[in-house]
């Protein structure tokens, strides 16, 4: 227990070194902040529009579907926030210096996440808050006790099961060991399906979304469970366990793939 | 127990057999085949504690991943390591407690951050009792010249800089054991002198164990006593420094182009007992001598009485020439 304690320590350490590095470049960090915030109000437009010409998807009105929109941006600002250096593991595996981490003593998992730290995740959590507050504040729930406290249970554990996938995604560097992996960036761009109610799709796209790439577990179904839809209530309530599970699949994931990893020459 | 015990070690690659282009990419696609390399066979050697130690090869002989496999980051394909009681890749991050790491290739350091917090997070990863990380930043910082560029980030240094920084970082801990892979390669001739003075001096003051690769005979010399050669990932050598330079790196040789050729071969061989010249081109001459016997300018002086020298050179021996002649000498 102690050793974990440290660990947890040394990875805020960490990344508190990668933020003095990101700052270090400010031109980059200025950009993205921009980048970033005019992505996603073009995103909320768009939903927006959308919803001007129909009032309802499937039976879900426009701010139900705002507030899916905001857990998935949600886990999405966990991600650049804390986990940002998932995305650096390819490059370490590709170029070999994964090497370097292998010789300190602290878990590798603790290393990679902590390598990078995007400082625009921080806006995104705060914006995405504001988006399920509003979303939130506009619809009409029943609230008891019971739905805030799952409100919160939802919230993070559709953070983990997208930290989670986007880890086993890049995992898969360790296989490829190409320069380049594009199945990370495949895995990420299907969030664009789980922005809406899943029943809109084709069944095999459904199950995909429900097991694969489990983007529904990630906002549709804990919205469909705060807004007592009649459908998927209750596949709503396995919320914490699949992220769970996506722990443990993504630990054994990363302990397979550091088996196969294979350095490079110099 | 020996502090580093190596058993049948042995290492294979897996390489793709991949035909030159874009129809060799394909069918690579299609039907990937692979060959086995094998980068060590089946080395055995054992270190004690306190002892300095240089594992030499040729490029490709196998020196990295050997000393990869050392420090857990490669996994044996068979044989077992013991280092300190310790599997290194079972016992990973245990291991890392009792060795130190130089790479000559690439930096261990932080590449965006000043070189004081990259010290500083190590201090927190090993978690080094503050009186130990001061007297060593102390204690290694002046002699390596460290404090002047504290304040820089590791992209901002010289090689040289960068070279005498990550040693540093590397003894932060007090390793009972140090690695060194190709310590000394880009260096110039000062830093290199500093950096094997310093290797004796850490070897012989705080009993460090060190065990480092190296093309470079002269380093080897400097620093170690002992030298394992491989070759094609076989060791061919393990032995006294002082043996082998006698045995088999006698010879240190001297190329000479002149105008003319060479009159009295003889006369000068005569005069010159043990030295034997061998005509490379038309008026290019080697002239290989031993140097316990002669110096460079005992030859250059005796020729320069018979023949007009336009261009000289001194080669030192290199390892490559060495193991050829450990091969001929059939060891």
């Amino acid at each position: 227990m102690k050793q974990y304690k440290k660990y947890l320590s040394l990875y805020f350490k960490m990344l508190m070194q990668s933020f003095k590095t990101m700052v270090e470049y400010k031109g980059d960090f200025i950009l993205l902040m921009i980048t970033t915030i005019a992505g996603q109000i073009s995103g909320l437009f768009f939903i927006y529009l959308i919803y001007q010409k129909v009032p309802t998807i499937a039976g879900w009105s426009f701010w139900e579907i705002i507030f899916i929109y905001g857990i998935l941006y949600f886990s999405e600002g966990i991600i650049s926030f804390l986990f940002e250096g998932t995305w650096l593991l390819n490059g370490l595996i590709n170029r070999g210096e994964l090497d370097r981490l292998l010789l300190r003593p602290v878990p590798i998992f603790v290393q990679v996440l902590s390598m990078k730290m995007n400082f625009d995740g921080l806006g995104k959590i705060i914006l995405s808050m504001v988006i399920m507050f509003q979303a939130l504040m506009n619809i009409s729930i029943q609230w008891n006790v019971q739905k805030i406290i799952m409100l919160i249970v939802f919230v993070v554990s559709a953070s983990v099961i997208r930290v989670c996938l986007n880890i086993v995604a890049n995992c898969s560097s360790f296989w490829l060991k190409g320069s380049r992996n594009s199945l990370p960036h495949m895995v990420y761009t299907v969030w664009e399906f789980g922005k809406y109610p899943i029943h809109i799709f084709s069944g095999i796209i459904q199950l995909i979304l429900l097991t694969v790439l489990p983007y529904a577990f990630m906002g549709f179904l804990p919205a469909a469970y705060m807004f007592d839809k009649p459908i998927y209530t209750s596949v709503a309530l396995v919320t914490p366990a699949v992220a769970l599970a996506w722990i443990i699949i993504s630990l054994i994931v990363f302990r397979l793939g550091l088996n196969k990893y294979e350095s490079t020459g110099n | 127990m020996s502090l580093i015990e190596v058993n049948s070690l042995c290492k294979n690659y897996r390489i793709a057999d991949k035909k030159p282009g874009l129809s060799g990419m394909l069918k690579h696609f299609v039907a990937p085949q692979y060959h086995i390399k094998e980068a060590v066979k089946d080395i055995n050697f054992t270190i004690e504690k306190g002892e300095s130690v240089a594992y030499i090869g040729a490029n490709g002989a196998g020196k990295s991943t050997t000393i990869k496999m050392l420090t857990g980051i490669l996994k044996p394909t068979s044989g077992n390591i013991c280092i300190n009681g310790l599997e290194p890749y079972k016992n990973r991050i245990k291991s890392t407690k009792n060795i130190g790491v130089v790479f000559g290739q690439r930096t261990q350091l932080w590449w965006d951050i000043p070189i004081r917090e990259s010290f500083a997070m190590l201090k927190e990863i090993y978690e080094i009792p503050d009186f130990v990380y001061a007297d060593n930043i102390k204690y290694f910082g002046e002699i390596l010249g460290v404090a002047e560029f504290m304040g820089y980030p590791a992209r901002k240094l010289s090689l040289g800089q960068r070279m005498r920084a990550d040693i540093v970082a590397s003894l932060l801990h007090n390793p009972p054991i140090l690695y060194l892979d190709e310590p000394t390669i880009g260096l110039d001739v000062v830093v290199k002198e500093r950096v094997c003075e310093f290797l004796k001096k850490v070897n012989k003051e705080r009993g460090t164990t060190i065990l480092l690769t190296s093309h470079d005979l002269d380093d080897i010399e400097k620093v170690c006593s002992r030298i394992i050669v491989i070759d094609q990932g076989k060791k061919i050598f393990d032995g006294d420094v002082s043996l082998l330079k006698r045995t088999y790196a006698y010879n240190r040789c001297i190329v000479v182009k002149t105008v003319q050729n060479l009159p009295k071969e003889n006369k000068i061989c005569s005069e010159l007992p043990n030295i034997t010249i061998e005509k490379k081109d038309s008026s290019v001459y080697e002239i290989s001598f031993n140097q316990d016997e002669y110096s460079a300018y005992d030859i250059i002086q005796k020729l320069s009485g018979y023949l007009q020298i336009i261009d000289f050179s001194l080669q030192e021996p290199s390892v490559e020439q060495v193991v050829k002649k450990i091969y001929n000498g059939g060891i």
